[in-house]
């Protein structure tokens, strides 16, 4: 938490206070969440700059329907949604269009997890990033928000087996770039 | 195998915090909670030229009025009389100067009808500097009883008789003749006016004397003329401006018979009716004994009032012409910021700007050529220096000190060098500038007000010739850096020149002694164009509000 937030004051004080117009509560509220919504951000954004407009955007989205969260699930996680559907407007149709069916769902897996598991949170997120904008797309959402093949074709308006190939291809894409990270560490 | 493989991305990212820029909040902060603080840099000139046109249209309108709407029938005496006042201040002598527009044998028989109506009573000695002549020879029907003087009215010059009026004037002054024919509409009788009015400088009083050749058949007189007068001109130097900052009163009034030989009636507590303007004489007559007139043809209605010893201050007559202007100006600047783009990064910059940036006190020198027109329209030109100058503060939360240690034998050879390095955040305190030396071209008009006092409006451009800015900002990268020229690696974010802005003020002038008069300016500058290059991001305009105080000299 930040240091200008008191310890006495938690999440729900702080969209209380935000609600209320207070500034500093707003503030503190960003600077709690900003970091972890950067990285969600930059998951989906083609580049850095990109990022920082989705997630002003997704801010100030966030401020101004503040009054509807419920306070039933995760303030983050509504936080998190919001991004996620910022970014998700900003998507290129464009990114579908070369899609490829029948690519088999299956992908050489002689990777040694444990050379996964010592890369670094930056070295994987730049992975991802630089992912082509549709399988990196289908990837989040399959893969980090949990989104079903279907729900991804219903979001981004593609079928269902276009999610699919393009999950395949995603995962190729990042199998070949944990390999070759293999090499260069042997 | 997937879902390892999956579950290993997820579980790296899922709570993994990305660093994100500083100014990002401020961005935010400006779309959720909007300001409204630039609005005043438009309303401040807004306000400004609206209260400078009212000022003036006030003023034309004020002394305008007063000067034609009080009386009517004033307006063709005023402007003989102000005719008459002009040749008085070209022929300025000690000597007695007389004007007489009657016919020359008007002119001696009235003349000597004063003076042996008693003048000589009330004012001995007196050198008579005006003698306007306006002979009421209206004629009595007998019926109406009331007797008007001098009415000849506004109305009646503008509806029908502007042109006959005018050429009876033209006419009459050529023939040295103050004679005006003027057929009234609701009586047609015709009525020839005649009124005395002299100025003793000697003993500074002013008489107005009204001769009235007819007889009275009521108990009333109705006069819709005023004895005294302010012009109608709105120029400030005319002489006809009467010195109403006196306490007028009136120390006598006479009336008498035809003869001249007898007082009819006199009465001296005319306070109550003789205000800053003078009533109409119609007020005079609850003072008056009215029933000894019933029978009298012919009266002369004096009315002695004390004036200055000189009817107009002579510095008035020397206020046209050449002067040089000397002034200093404090003034407070306001900054305004607008961004060339909406995007994020250029909102985030201008938030930044506008939250490290501050206004100082500032100040404008220069000095002016003014060319002053006797109708009070006044020409300026000069050069003029202002600074405006601002705070620039700002905590680097990164900054780095690196400390090196050299150790030295006892032959001054170098045994070891130690570095190392201190981090902290470093506070920046900059005086930033904002120079910049222009031309001032300016149109003004000023208005004598009475006493010793003038008032001016001044409006105008600045054409700046050259500027230069100094100082520390955040530039668009978000870093601290200098934008001054001479310094290394500084971010060029500014123009040598400002172009063009915009002036306006309100001054107030208090003449000192002859040829040197003090003056107080509140003003207001607009700089117009951008003070930035089209390359940065954003529009840095400002508006200085000052008080313009100095001194001019006549030439």
């Amino acid at each position: 938490m930040s240091p200008l937030i008191p310890d006495s004051l938690n999440e729900k004080d702080l969209i209380n206070g935000c609600l209320k117009g207070d500034r500093n509560c707003q503030k503190n509220l960003f600077e709690l969440l900003a970091p972890k919504m950067m990285t969600v951000c930059r998951r989906y954004a083609r580049h850095h700059l990109e990022a920082q407009d989705m997630m002003q955007e997704g801010f100030i989205k966030m401020f101004i329907n503040l009054e509807k969260f419920s306070h039933e699930g995760s303030f983050e996680g509504w936080v998190r949604r919001i991004m996620i559907n910022t970014a998700l407007k900003k998507v290129s149709r464009k990114s579908f269009k070369n899609e490829e069916i029948g690519i088999a769902d299956h992908y050489d897996n002689s990777i040694d997890e444990t050379i996964v598991a010592k890369m670094s949170a930056d070295e994987v997120l730049l992975m991802v990033e630089e992912l082509p904008e549709g399988y990196r797309l289908v990837f989040n959402m399959y893969v980090m928000e949990g989104y079903s093949h279907k729900e991804i074709g219903q979001e981004l308006n593609i079928g269902e087996s276009t999610s699919r190939s393009q999950l395949v291809k995603a995962r190729r894409i990042l199998q070949n770039k944990i390999l070759a990270s293999q090499k260069i560490a042997v | 195998m997937n879902k390892d493989f999956d579950h290993i991305f997820k579980s790296k990212l899922e709570q993994h915090e990305s660093p994100y820029p500083s100014t990002m909040w401020d961005a935010i902060d400006k779309e959720i909670n909007p300001r409204k603080k630039n609005r005043a840099l438009f309303i401040f000139p807004m306000a400004f030229l609206a209260i400078a046109l009212l000022s003036i249209l006030v003023w034309n309108t004020y002394f305008t009025e007063s000067a034609t709407s009080q009386d009517n029938s004033s307006y063709v005496i005023s402007d003989i009389l102000s005719s008459e006042d002009k040749t008085s201040l070209a022929d300025k002598q000690n000597k007695a100067i007389s004007y007489n527009e009657n016919s020359p044998d008007q002119d001696d028989s009235v003349i000597s009808s004063k003076e042996e109506n008693g003048i000589r009573n009330s004012v001995q000695q007196s050198n008579i500097l005006k003698s306007v002549i306006i002979d009421d020879a209206s004629t009595d029907d007998g019926t109406t009883g009331d007797m008007t003087i001098g009415v000849m009215t506004k109305d009646d010059l503008i509806k029908g008789n502007v042109a006959k009026a005018n050429e009876n004037l033209t006419t009459k002054r050529r023939e040295n003749t103050t004679e005006v024919n003027n057929t009234l509409a609701n009586t047609g009788s015709k009525n020839n006016i005649t009124s005395n009015r002299l100025v003793d400088q000697n003993t500074a009083l002013e008489i107005t004397k009204i001769k009235m050749q007819k007889s009275l058949r009521r108990n009333s007189i109705t006069f819709s003329q005023p004895l005294l007068r302010e012009s109608n001109s709105s120029s400030i130097y005319k002489k006809e401006s009467f010195p109403t900052d006196q306490n007028l009163r009136s120390d006598k009034v006479v009336v008498r018979d035809n003869d001249g030989d007898r007082e009819i009636s006199s009465g001296t507590n005319l306070n109550n009716s003789l205000t800053r303007y003078l009533n109409p004489i119609q007020d005079l007559k609850s003072d008056l004994n009215i029933e000894s007139l019933r029978e009298i043809e012919e009266f002369d209605l004096e009315v002695v009032l004390p004036v200055a010893a000189t009817d107009c201050p002579s510095w008035v007559n020397e206020k046209l012409g050449l002067y040089l202007e000397i002034y200093g100006a404090p003034e407070f600047a306001m900054s305004a910021l607008t961004a060339k783009s909406r995007d994020s990064m250029t909102i985030a910059h201008q938030q930044m700007r506008e939250d490290t940036e501050s206004s100082r006190m500032s100040y404008s020198l220069g000095g002016r050529l003014l060319f002053l027109t006797p109708s009070g329209i006044s020409f300026k030109i000069g050069m003029n220096y202002s600074q405006i100058n601002e705070k620039f503060s700002w905590v680097d939360p990164e900054t780095e000190r690196v400390f090196t240690i050299e150790d030295i034998d006892q032959n001054g050879d170098t045994i070891s060098v130690t570095t190392y390095s201190e981090f902290g955040s470093e506070v920046f305190n900059i005086a930033n500038s904002y120079k910049s030396l222009d031309i001032p071209i300016l149109i003004g008009f000023e208005k004598y007000t009475g006493s010793k006092f003038s008032l001016s409006a001044n409006a105008g451009i600045y054409v700046n010739i050259t500027s230069e800015q100094r100082g520390m900002f955040i530039d668009p990268t978000g870093t601290r850096n200098w934008f001054t020229s001479s310094e290394d690696d500084f971010y060029k974010a500014y123009k040598n020149s400002v172009g063009i802005s915009f002036f306006g003020s309100l001054g107030m002038m208090y003449h000192w002694v002859e040829g040197i008069d003090i003056f107080m300016e509140p003003s207001l500058r607009y700089y117009g164009q951008s003070m930035s290059l089209k390359s940065y991001p954003l529009n840095h305009r400002f508006v200085t509000v000052g008080l313009h105080t100095g001194i001019r000299y006549r030439f």
